[in-house]
């Protein structure tokens, strides 16, 4: 028996390279399709869990995908918006507690999201350095923004034209950093966060300028007519909000028309958020209240397809694997044909021949069974993390 | 067509997804938590939320002694303190211009008399100004002293109230006995000012600002709003102008109680004065004694 090993031993020290490729070649076929399988069901659980956490969404009628992904991730671009008016008509309802979102915006590649101070008691955020926005213009930054762009509290963000070729169109907003989120391994970790109406400065909708009553715009006004004074284009719009300039902000007409992307209503309860369905469903055709969880788990039926597809894919590499490890067995053993003849010749019986021959296929395949099992284990414990590592730095 | 889009949105939301993943703390704990304690934004609604609370739970007011809470900015200090708020109730009508410069959430808002917009007087005479694409906007548009009628405190209170009851369910009981009697004070007010002003009536009545639109409309006391400072002597401009309304029946409405040298010079021109205080930002009386001590006064000319 100890000369058997021995002999074993030997064999596999001198073909050690064309045994690891033939390991690794079965492991990784093992392997792949379970941790496909299982790195698409813990992000579907993620995604769920984000839709789980906010199950109803308000927004203007369109596409509820759009208005989900767009609430949830802030990764739609959609210019279908809602009057403000709505959140406070929520507000009235009794229903809920109204949070509103207006992601039209960007900083570069991060959304700039209007909101105000509920949602980051709703979605459980910390501030690790700095401080909660307070004024107009401030804003807080999630911390993949504060790792990408390499900024922190002090430093300052601005906002992204919408498009180059405005060229008459809104300044861009330089916004103070007064806050950075500590990670949440959420969305939240890459968006910039200020006040609603803040947004709306961004938009245009409101600004700060110079006093046209005062003696020093004189040079401005082009002429007065009753009680309106009507300046030229040189009247100076502040394009940062500071605590010199920040009285002069001001906003045109009524705030409650103003626009913003979607509400999150948030009810205090199953029979309120019933209620709530009920509510903007039966008597709002000019608003869509839509079940996150639903959208996204239709969602997800198109990945579990696209899974199957892969799954399917990565069978058929397993079984021309299989079929080629067979032929290199088959050779292996065609090629030991002197070898074989030799042992009989010393002295080994039938058996101890076979056992040696056997020993090849046998380590081979429970190193393979071995190693794939160990990476399926670390795929389900730490998988997802380490991507996530992967893709924040 | 659709299969593709569906296909791109989910390899952007895959990447967001698997680059995130998510948490979530618990919310209603969190508000459990605040410490307990509302916000007003100036005296009277002060006043009439302590009398309501009995108490109960702390009303504060940001705006520091001696300013007017219409014009007060508050600070980044006193924003996040704002934030921490269970309540901040709201004058309306323009009053908190501040509003539009801090970052709060709508949901502890309370309008103290947005059910009454229709009442509110519109201003004349802004400015309005138009630059750029934008074009022509005014800023500020209200007279926001409504609290200086009488029946629109009532209304304000009873907004209060209904805030409070929705706020702290426990406390409807309380609240309602304690808004029944500070109506009670508020009418017995409301039909005081009506006899004093009836008084009145006839008299040449100038208001040293224009802040007593809600009064004048109410009672009946139309007159001339000035912007005289009770503690800076006015110009000799000022003078003139007063002298030229001088029916020979005049009565000079202060908000606070002139400086000495002001009093002795319209006692010289004969000009009756009295104090009729808004008490916007009152701390060393409470809100309803300083308008008993106004009736007392109104009263007596």
């Amino acid at each position: 028996m100890t000369d058997l090993l021995y002999l074993s031993l030997q064999y596999i020290r001198y073909h050690r390279a064309k045994l690891t490729v033939l390991t690794l070649a079965i492991t990784l076929v093992l392997w792949l399709p379970i941790a496909i399988q299982s790195i698409v069901d813990q992000t579907a659980a993620q995604l769920l869990q984000r839709a789980d956490n906010t199950p109803l969404i308000i927004g203007a009628p369109g596409s509820p995908l759009e208005l989900s992904l767009g609430s949830l991730y802030f990764r739609s671009k959609t210019t279908s918006t809602l009057p403000y008016s709505e959140l406070a008509e929520l507000n009235n309802t009794g229903l809920a507690r109204a949070i509103p979102l207006y992601y039209r915006f960007r900083s570069q590649d991060h959304p700039v999201v209007g909101t105000n101070p509920d949602y980051f008691e709703y979605r459980g955020l910390r501030i690790t350095a700095g401080r909660q926005g307070a004024l107009l213009g401030e804003a807080v930054i999630g911390a993949a923004v504060a790792k990408s762009m390499g900024i922190g509290v002090g430093d300052h963000v601005i906002t992204s034209p919408e498009s180059v070729f405005d060229l008459a169109g809104v300044y861009p907003l330089k916004m103070p950093v007064v806050g950075v989120l500590a990670p949440s391994l959420s969305p939240d970790d890459e968006a910039i966060f200020v006040d609603i109406k803040t947004s709306w400065v961004i938009q245009g909708l409101g600004h700060g300028h110079q006093e046209l009553n005062r003696k020093e715009a004189m040079g401005q006004i082009l002429k007065r007519e009753g009680d309106n004074i009507i300046a030229n284009a040189s009247v100076r719009q502040f394009n940062e909000i500071t605590a010199d300039n920040l009285e002069s902000f001001h906003f045109h007409g009524d705030n409650a028309s103003n626009p913003i992307s979607a509400i999150i209503p948030v009810p205090p309860d199953e029979k309120s958020a019933a209620l709530l369905l009920g509510h903007y469903q039966e008597e709002r055709d000019d608003i869509q209240i839509v079940r996150s969880q639903k959208v996204i788990g239709e969602l997800l039926d198109t990945v579990f397809t696209v899974r199957d597809y892969i799954v399917v894919g990565v069978a058929l590499v397993a079984t021309a694997t299989a079929i080629v490890a067979v032929l290199v067995f088959y050779l292996s053993l065609r090629l030991r044909k002197g070898e074989r003849h030799t042992l009989s010749r010393i002295g080994a019986s039938k058996l101890q021949v076979q056992a040696l021959m056997a020993t090849e296929i046998i380590t081979v395949l429970l190193l393979s069974a071995l190693l794939s099992g160990l990476l399926v284990v670390i795929t389900r414990q730490y998988g997802i993390t380490l991507i996530q590592q992967l893709l924040l730095n | 067509m659709q299969l593709p889009a569906r296909y791109l949105s989910f390899i952007m939301l895959l990447l967001t997804v698997i680059a995130c993943g998510d948490q979530q703390a618990p919310t209603a704990q969190q508000q459990a938590e605040r410490s307990q304690f509302i916000v007003a934004a100036n005296t009277p609604l002060q006043y009439f939320a302590q009398r309501l609370l009995d108490g109960e739970i702390e009303v504060r007011m940001l705006a520091p002694e001696k300013t007017d809470p219409a014009q007060w900015l508050p600070s980044v200090g006193d924003v996040l303190q704002l934030q921490q708020a269970q309540l901040i109730l709201l004058n309306g009508a323009g009053y908190s211009n501040w509003l539009s410069k801090v970052s709060i959430s709508d949901s502890i808002l309370v309008n103290t008399s947005s059910t009454v917009r229709e009442r509110w007087i519109e201003l004349e005479g802004q400015v309005s100004h138009s630059h750029g694409p934008t074009g022509e906007h005014a800023h500020g548009s209200y007279a926001y002293t409504t609290w200086m009628d009488m029946s629109l405190a009532q209304i304000q209170a009873k907004a209060i109230a209904s805030a409070l009851q929705e706020r702290w369910p426990e406390k409807i009981e309380g609240i309602d006995r304690n808004l029944a009697a500070l109506l009670a004070d508020l009418n017995e007010l409301d039909q005081g000012f009506m006899t004093a002003a009836t008084r009145l009536r006839g008299r040449q009545l100038v208001y040293s600002h224009p802040v007593y639109q809600y009064f004048e409309r109410r009672y009946r006391l139309p007159g001339v709003s000035l912007h005289w400072e009770p503690d800076h002597m006015p110009s000799e401009e000022h003078w003139t102008e007063l002298q030229g309304l001088n029916s020979g029946d005049i009565l000079f409405i202060w908000e606070a109680k002139p400086a000495a040298e002001i009093a002795d010079r319209m006692r010289k021109l004969d000009i009756e004065f009295v104090v009729f205080a808004p008490a916007a930002n009152q701390r060393e009386k409470d809100w309803m004694s300083v308008q008993k001590e106004n009736h007392a006064r109104l009263s007596s000319k």
